[in-house]
């Protein structure tokens, strides 16, 4: 069922991990895809030591770029892995947050969640009907819940 | 020794000859002793950013939890901004805390665990974040397959209020036009890194077929439908105004002299085009003005 040719696909896989927690699978012939045995307690991702001879699992530090037929390195910067700073790095936001301040409670009824399309559906209408609302700023101001 | 002789340079022999007397330009001074003390840094450099208020390890009372994670529901309410930055935040403390962690462990001390705890709850707030930006991913994702299903009533519910107001040329529905191509099909009024593609066709028809049916009786000159893209796009781009809409209706006609009909295939890169003259020709009546006040 999963060739060489299918992994790179993925089918109806959404990602890598998720194509690796299922070792129950099997290719044509019978064997595993991998590991020894289909017990649940061995459905954890491998390491780069573990898995059969199809395995590679790298360490997400290689593939930027192509070798030639003279044995030179491209690099091609459209892969190269790049890190997005904030362009205003001086935040007033600390990595954590007052015990004092409680924890806000958010509701949603009438909907299925914070993810139901229906709801969001709903905002965009309201701010095509008003606009942006705005709020007042100020230091003093604390919110209440 | 002759034969050593040979290999001997000029300079060496010169030394020998004043007897490795070191030249009198240049100073000796005092060596400087490899200590900690002897080393300055700068107060900017980079890799302050590994240590906590520029000390070697932070104190007893710095190393305690003071206060709680961020929570998906703090989260919820900050902008994307705001939650890059406090990612960021989060990733340089991991750094500080665990550049001393590893200091605790090689002196095996209790402290480690206290360093693993404070780690704890910063990871937590990073996924609180994590957690939140796939939430509005997904909610993105809902609310456009919800749109598929539902959003041509509204559209059309939208039209018909549109219609039946009485006077549409107030900023009122400037403003609210402005909100809807924005919000439904991308279409930013400055065409501020605008993409052309079939979103902005159906945003560009939908406006350009408001101002066509509101305006179309009151315009003496009569045009039966909108026959291309290209007329779709002058009515849109000028419409929104009864005086508009006659000079666009006029260039129309203009327009039908070529007998010209673009194909569905070419639609996208004539509007390319045309968008792309709209922006130079912005750009050069905001030019002169820039050199002058230069």
């Amino acid at each position: 069922m999963f060739s060489a040719a299918h992994t790179s696909t993925r089918s109806f896989h959404t990602s890598t991990p998720a194509l690796l927690k299922r070792p129950w699978k099997t290719y044509k012939d019978g064997t595993l895809f991998y590991g020894q045995s289909k017990a649940g307690n061995k459905r954890l991702s491998l390491s780069t030591k573990q898995g059969n001879k199809n395995f590679y699992k790298g360490t997400r530090s290689s593939g930027i770029g192509h070798i030639s037929n003279k044995g030179k390195y491209t690099i091609d910067y459209q892969k190269v892995r790049t890190f997005v700073t904030p362009a205003d790095m001086s935040t007033p936001l600390k990595p954590l947050v007052s015990a004092n301040v409680p924890i806000p409670k958010n509701t949603f009824k009438g909907y299925t969640g914070i993810t139901d399309g229906r709801l969001w559906l709903n905002k965009v209408k309201e701010y095509i009907e008003t606009g942006d609302v705005q709020f007042e700023k100020s230091d003093t101001y604390v919110e209440k819940y | 020794m002759v034969g050593i002789a040979h290999f001997s340079t000029a300079a060496t022999r010169l030394a020998r000859a004043s007897g490795y007397r070191v030249a009198s330009n240049i100073k000796l001074r005092k060596p400087i002793l490899p200590t900690i003390d002897n080393i300055k840094v700068r107060e900017d450099h980079p890799l302050w950013e590994f240590f906590y208020k520029k000390s070697f390890v932070r104190s007893n009372e710095d190393l305690e939890i003071q206060g709680r994670s961020w929570t998906v529901q703090d989260l919820r309410k900050k902008s994307f901004e705001d939650l890059h930055a406090l990612w960021y935040v989060c990733l340089k403390e991991m750094n500080r805390i665990q550049r001393e962690e590893i200091l605790y462990e090689d002196i095996s001390s209790s402290k480690v665990q206290q360093c693993m705890n404070l780690e704890d709850s910063i990871k937590n707030s990073m996924l609180s974040i994590k957690q939140v930006l796939s939430e509005r991913e997904a909610s993105l994702r809902n609310a456009q397959s919800e749109f598929k299903i539902i959003g041509d009533e509204y559209l059309q519910e939208f039209k018909s209020t549109y219609l039946e107001s009485e006077n549409v040329e107030t900023d009122e529905w400037f403003d609210k036009l402005e909100r809807l191509q924005y919000a439904i099909y991308g279409i930013n009024s400055t065409y501020e890194s605008v993409v052309i593609n079939e979103d902005f066709l159906n945003g560009i028809r939908y406006i350009s077929s408001l101002y066509f049916e509101k305006f179309q009786d009151k315009c003496d000159i009569k045009l039966e439908s909108l026959k291309d893209i290209v007329e779709v796009y002058k009515i849109f781009e000028n419409g929104s105004t009864l005086e508009g809409f006659k000079v666009a209706c006029e260039g129309i006609l203009e327009y039908r002299n070529n007998d010209l009909v673009i194909p569905a295939s070419k639609e996208i890169m004539v509007i390319q085009n045309l968008v792309d003259e709209k922006i130079n020709e912005a750009n050069q009546i905001a030019e002169p003005e820039t050199t002058h006040a230069n």
